[in-house]
């Protein structure tokens, strides 16, 4: 087998017109690499930029009213995670710009595809691109003519004289052309790693040593069937024109038509239902800005048998930061409810699409892909739902700084100082670990190593008829 | 051979062939599918509008029967009087709708990225975090939508390879072209012709799949002009594939060697260079987080609230003449509470006109960056051209949030005009209210 694949390596290099071809690719790949990691790291000093500026506004906040602190809120902008560089995953369509404030939970709003006119269809141009897109088809056109181009040559009679078996001779042609896959993986993985390595935690590692895997697995599965195809199809023309029309279904049409499909499967609101489902809900509860809703008296009666006093004149606290409080404590109900539903349906169409691996192993592969590099919904959600609980303990220190800091009642002009607003901590978001994403990933990885093992059994039991002699 | 007998021929040719059958019908297939999709974003718009524009009304009913019945406001709001020009306009409710082009069925483009609908009030701005677009699956989106424009765009050239990639490439591989020189000495108009035949199939099937939608949809007669020109650029692309296919034919060495060729030229328009010059234009012109706007609705409104009323009167004075000749301007020493919130109120208006108009500047900035980048990257330029004929481009985007701005200043206006003349809001004038917008 080691003798093939030296065989055909040796064939390879001497293919001066195939040495330019990946040539270009290895210098395309280490170029939008390079880049890619610039543009992540100039993202990442903006986000910082911006983040600092938000909070040296509110350590300039001066002496103000806890509420109306809580309205003046704060930012926090969606972190550029060093793998973004890599897989831009769904980055340029969803939003950056988070504001978290007193009453309600925001969206992320002003993504990058907002800003401008079209650019691209598949996204910028990062590695994950070129891994996914065009080093398979890269694959595909080195390896289908593999076989049939050995019987075309007579060689196939040479090679089974000579005391190589189907199976030995499938095998090697495929390891011969995944060998060129893992070389041009290594190539832009590497470029990552060292162009990132002053932040090279352990997390990075092991996200980067699982989209080696995967790549590696879906090379293997393109190099495998390629091979197969060219041994079984009755020429060369056959298998490239399959295995073209494969990629196509597989990359370009099956994940657009699957995509459709989930929403349909499972609809999501629209934004307005959506907002007025939440409005309903919220109306039934207390309204910190209504002081004659039916809530705020039952609260009133409750504080003021606690204290045993007749009026909130008498309170020792401030009533009101109590009132903004269990506000903020009904619409958290609120929100978790259909927030959390949306989260939901959500799940269940990103299930979908992962089941259409099954029939698609590009989309598991993409999945897989953006999920490894911390950039697919899952972790955008994860983002969001840490600045959410971020947003209630913040508005929580201020309303009750509002309550207990020594203002009373209806006493809008108190306000606190600025060693206080000092005092309230940051949002500091830190992306999850692997470990704890990977189950997300199941059905992917689950289908990419049955895709993995039906292309290894189908090299080991199949018999195409090129193969005869 | 002439062209007629040449279309005869490549019917015959393709006909004859199984998988090229089946790529046409896929083809089809996928085309209606597009379209589908397009028109079915377009009917779910417009019945989200219809739902908006009903449930708007229920403010201005509601004060429409205060008036009736000398009711200030809803007795749980007691602060609520709508006589008073602030809560009479508030009540009016009004919303900028930016009304989905029925031509998207051909061309999703960027429509699902924006907000088509808002309730604009005084404090309203171009950029309120309300604008979002409809809730949406990011991963989906990530991916692209499928519509007719990504059919005839990026499918097409596939189909075309599908069909064309056999010519020539099957004469130099069974070693014909000898043979071929005898019939038809001019190979250069061989190759020609038989591209033309299949050029003219696809533009037959181009005018099939446009058509009949706006057939279907009754729409041909009203919108035959766009139409037009929209059926134009997409035979021009299709013109543009033909000849670059051509010419690979004409060179090509044998059908793999002309397959891999056009699949590579495939590749690098329709991934590679759009991907590539996305990832300039980002290093070069970096979308922002709209920290200037951030700012001017944290920072600068404290600072103009902090002025002095004066000072800001000046401003506003100057922007709006005629208050000079209203009621409080007359006899400052009446200014009511009402009045001098106006006044900051229409300031923080004005001075967010200008960062929405730099935010607007910065925006075309970027794409003139982009549009610089056409000429080697053809195929996102005629998407976006499509987008613009259909509407569901950026710039009718832009539009919409430049007509948001002029209503929330054209509300203010009106407002501030009132509440220095200290006008008592009736029946009537509440009417003039909601008629206020009524052009837009």
């Amino acid at each position: 087998m080691y003798n093939i694949i030296q065989n055909e390596w040796r064939v390879l290099i001497h293919n001066k017109r195939l040495i330019s071809l990946l040539c270009i690719i290895s210098v395309l790949l280490a170029v939008i690499a390079y880049f890619g990691v610039q543009d992540a790291k100039s993202s990442q000093d903006k986000k910082q930029l911006a983040k600092e500026q938000i909070r040296h506004q509110w350590e300039n906040i001066g002496d103000y009213n806890p509420h109306s602190a809580a309205h003046y809120g704060t930012y926090t902008f969606k972190p550029t995670t060093a793998l973004t560089a890599l897989d831009n995953g769904i980055n340029n369509t969803v939003g950056t710009v988070l504001q978290l404030e007193g009453h309600r939970q925001n969206e992320i709003i002003h993504s990058p595809d907002s800003q401008s006119l079209m650019q691209s269809r598949f996204g910028t141009l990062k590695p994950a691109v070129v891994l996914q897109f065009i080093i398979p088809l890269l694959l595909i056109f080195l390896a289908f003519a593999s076989v049939s181009s050995e019987k075309e040559q007579g060689r196939l009679k040479l090679l089974y004289l000579q005391g190589v078996s189907t199976r030995k001779l499938l095998f090697s042609k495929t390891i011969s052309y995944w060998l060129i896959g893992i070389v041009l993986l290594i190539l832009s993985l590497g470029i990552q790693f060292l162009l990132f390595s002053n932040n090279s935690g352990q997390d990075l590692i092991n996200r980067l040593l699982l989209i080696f895997l995967f790549y590696a697995l879906f090379y293997w599965i393109v190099c495998s069937l390629t091979v197969y195809l060219s041994a079984a199809l009755k020429n060369n023309t056959a298998a490239l024109t399959s295995m073209l029309a494969l990629w196509v279904l597989w990359s370009i049409f099956l994940p657009k038509l699957v995509g459709a499909f989930t929403e349909e499967t499972h609809p999501l609101p629209s934004r307005q239902a959506f907002s007025a489902a939440m409005q309903e809900d919220r109306s039934k509860g207390i309204d910190g800005h209504n002081p004659l809703s039916e809530q705020e008296e039952k609260l009133k009666d409750s504080i003021l048998q606690v204290y045993s006093v007749e009026s909130v004149d008498d309170l020792p606290i401030n009533f009101d930061g109590l009132v903004m409080q269990a506000d903020e404590d009904f619409g958290a109900k609120v929100w978790d409810k259909h927030f959390g539903a949306l989260d939901a349906t959500l799940l269940k169409q990103k299930k979908t699409f992962q089941r259409s691996g099954l029939i698609n192993p590009f989309v598991s592969l993409q999945s897989l892909s953006m999920g490894l590099a911390g950039t697919d919904n899952w972790h955008h959600t994860h983002f969001q739902q840490e600045a959410e609980k971020y947003r209630r303990v913040f508005i929580k220190t201020l309303n009750d700084h509002h309550a207990y800091g020594g203002s009373k009642t209806g006493d809008w002009s108190w306000t606190a100082d600025q060693e206080f607003y000092n005092s309230v901590a940051d949002f500091d978001y830190q992306t999850p670990i692997i470990n704890k994403a990977l189950p997300v990933y199941k059905t992917d990885m689950v289908f990419m190593g049955l895709w993995f093992f039906g292309s290894f059994l189908l090299l080991l039991i199949g018999n195409p008829k090129n193969t005869h002699l | 051979m002439n062209l007629l007998n040449t279309l005869r021929f490549e019917a015959l040719h393709i006909l004859r062939s199984t998988y090229k059958i089946i790529a046409i019908l896929l083809f089809i297939l996928v085309a209606v599918y597009g379209l589908h999709n397009g028109y079915s974003l377009y009917e779910e718009r417009n019945n989200e509008i219809a739902t908006i524009k009903e449930t708007s009304q229920n403010l201005p009913n509601d004060a429409l029967k205060w008036y009736e019945t000398g009711q200030k406001g809803p007795e749980e709001r007691p602060w609520v009087d709508v006589t008073t020009p602030f809560w009479a306009m508030w009540y009016a409710n009004h919303q900028v709708i930016d009304a989905p082009s029925l031509l998207m069925t051909y061309s999703i483009g960027q429509a699902e990225q924006f907000a088509y609908y808002k309730r604009v009030s005084m404090w309203s701005t171009a950029y309120d975090k309300d604008l979002t677009a409809e809730i949406s699956n990011p991963e989906r989106v990530a991916i692209g939508s499928l519509d007719f424009s990504f059919v005839w765009l990026f499918l097409m050239p596939l189909l075309l390879i599908v069909l064309t990639y056999s010519i020539h490439g099957l004469e130099r591989d069974l070693g014909f072209t000898k043979l071929l020189s005898v019939q038809e000495p001019n190979r250069k108009s061989w190759v020609a012709k038989r591209f033309i035949a299949i050029g003219v199939f696809c533009s037959l099937l181009l005018v099939i799949l446009v058509v009949i939608p706006a057939l279907l949809g009754g729409y041909l007669g009203s919108h035959s002009g766009t139409i037009l020109l929209l059926t134009a650029y997409k035979f021009l692309y299709l013109a543009f594939w033909i000849l670059l296919l051509a010419i690979i034919s004409y060179f090509g060495k044998g059908q793999t060697d002309i397959a891999l060729k056009m699949v590579g030229l495939w590749l690098v328009l329709t991934i590679v260079l759009p991907g590539l010059v996305h990832q300039f234009a980002t290093l070069k012109q970096p979308p922002g987080f709209m920290m200037e706007y951030i700012n001017a609705q944290r920072e600068d409104r404290e600072e103009i609230f902090d002025k002095e009323l004066d000072s800001v009167k000046k401003i506003v004075f100057e922007a709006y003449p005629a208050l000079r000749e209203s009621k409080f301007a007359i006899t400052d020493s009446l200014i009511n509470q009402p009045a001098r919130n106006g006044m900051y109120r229409t300031a923080l208006n004005l001075h967010m006109n200008k960062v929405v108009n730099e935010i607007l500047a910065n925006h075309q900035s970027r794409n003139q960056l982009i549009r610089k980048t056409y000429f080697i990257n053809p195929v996102m330029a005629f998407q976006n051209r499509i987008n613009a004929i259909v509407e569901t481009d950026f710039d009718t985007n832009q539009e919409y949030r430049k007509k948001i701005q002029d209503a929330a200043t054209k509300i203010n206006e009106q407002l501030l005009i009132d509440e220095w003349n200290a006008v008592q809001v009736d029946e009537n004038h509440f009417r003039n209210y909601l008629n206020l917008l009524k052009e837009e």
